[in-house]
């Protein structure tokens, strides 16, 4: 007994994926012409598939709800509110040419591409890097990047790769394999207990049995 | 002008009277039930689905402004909706990993565990056509998914995935192939 043909499978639905006609092979193998109607039928199938799920009722309501919970978007205050955004707006200019660098007020984690100019959200791809700012307004501060809650691929005090200034602390950090990194910012007003190697859990709790506090960024991902 | 375009129309006009509010209610009611199937199919559960729908139009809302017009707006939301779906599925997974949890045990094909016969009932080819679903991994289910249940392109796929035309026909030509073993295995006949 023979094998079945299984060009269909190999070359014909990559032909029908890609829009090209199919090769008269196609329209005399009784195993490929079985396959295509195997297929044919599989896709109407996945067409219909969930024609009957719909979401719940109130799913518009609790969008709207969660929409207004937030902050009013700029474009269509009333005059009260302009003057004041314009008030703050003044306020915060005069602030920044007071203070050429404003220190940030919490850890901020940004991800660029290699090329430095696409900010990617929280999904990062090989050869991207984290760039990590936070306030430096305690005597020790530290700026740790785990992998996957137990690698600790960074740590940053005050030398290279990391920028440490009278108010802001600063690192890089070029992402390479694969793993969702994790970024922490230590603070404390007495020396940091150095990792314990056991991972993210353990050295934050040892850093706050110390008296330290902490601030975790969202996770990025590196795909 | 399509229907689709109709509704990008209607959107971005929106968009350009700085109205989010109305091109948040045409987002709703246009893509509204799409993104809640694919969200569904993707997070495989009702709880995380309705959380990943809610949270990508929320999503959506806070990025209108920086919509680029260069993709569809079907395209972008999907998109979104994905990210989000990929959001949540990997904080459960951090929690399963914290917290011992029993594993689900799926249910068998049918009450011997294997089905052989040619003329499975529609609820039965569809609850096989679900298992088989669920066996292939993240991108290659949402790949399928968006291809023949939503119709979309390949160059609207690329968008959603970072990924060129030429590797998602590929992919969804191999995923037919396994999804078509997983079926025959379950009953469906050829």
């Amino acid at each position: 007994m023979s094998r079945p043909c299984d060009r269909f499978e190999t070359e014909g639905l990559l032909q029908l994926e890609r829009g090209e006609p199919l090769d008269a092979h196609f329209t005399t193998c009784e195993d490929c012409l079985r396959a295509r109607r195997f297929y044919a039928r599989l896709t109407a199938e996945l067409q219909d598939l969930d024609g009957t799920l719909e979401p719940p009722e109130d799913w518009r309501d609790k969008v709207r709800e969660r929409v207004a919970s937030q902050a009013p978007r700029p474009g269509r205050r009333p005059w009260p509110m302009r003057f004041a955004a314009l008030f703050v707006l003044a306020l915060g200019l005069g602030l920044w040419m007071r203070s050429a660098e404003t220190p940030p007020t919490g850890l901020r984690v940004e991800i660029r591409s290699s090329a430095e100019t696409t900010y990617r959200g929280d999904r990062a791809q090989p050869g991207d890097s984290l760039h990590l700012r936070a306030p430096a307004d305690r005597e020790y501060v530290e700026l740790r990047v785990y992998r996957d809650d137990r690698d600790l691929v960074l740590l940053c005090t005050h030398q290279a790769p990391c920028r440490r200034q009278t108010s802001v602390i600063e690192a890089r950090l070029v992402l390479e394999v694969r793993g969702v990194y994790r970024p922490v910012l230590l603070r404390s007003s007495t020396p940091l207990p150095k990792p314990t190697g056991r991972g993210l859990d353990a050295d934050i709790e040892l850093a706050v049995d110390s008296g330290a506090t902490f601030e975790l960024a969202d996770e990025i991902e590196l795909l | 002008m399509s229907q689709s375009e109709t509704v990008d129309t209607a959107i971005l006009n929106a968009l350009d009277r700085g109205d989010h509010s109305e091109a948040l209610e045409v987002l709703m009611e246009t893509h509204g039930t799409a993104i809640y199937r694919f969200c569904r199919r993707i997070v495989g559960n009702d709880e995380l689905a309705e959380e990943a729908h809610q949270l990508a139009f929320v999503q959506a809302y806070r990025s209108l402004a920086q919509f680029s017009r260069q993709a569809t707006i079907r395209t972008w939301l999907f998109s979104i909706a994905r990210h989000r779906c990929l959001d949540l599925l990997k904080s459960r997974r951090r929690r399963d990993r914290r917290f011992e949890l029993v594993d689900e045990v799926p249910e068998p094909a049918d009450a011997d565990g294997h089905a052989d016969d040619a003329g499975l009932e529609a609820r039965d080819r569809h609850s096989a056509l679900d298992r088989c679903l669920s066996q292939l991994t993240e991108p290659v289910r949402a790949a399928v998914l968006l291809r023949f249940r939503d119709a979309m392109s390949y160059p609207e796929m690329e968008g959603i995935f970072e990924e060129r035309a030429n590797t998602l026909q590929a992919r969804v030509a191999r995923a037919l192939s396994s999804l078509r073993r997983c079926l025959e295995g379950a009953g469906w006949a050829a």
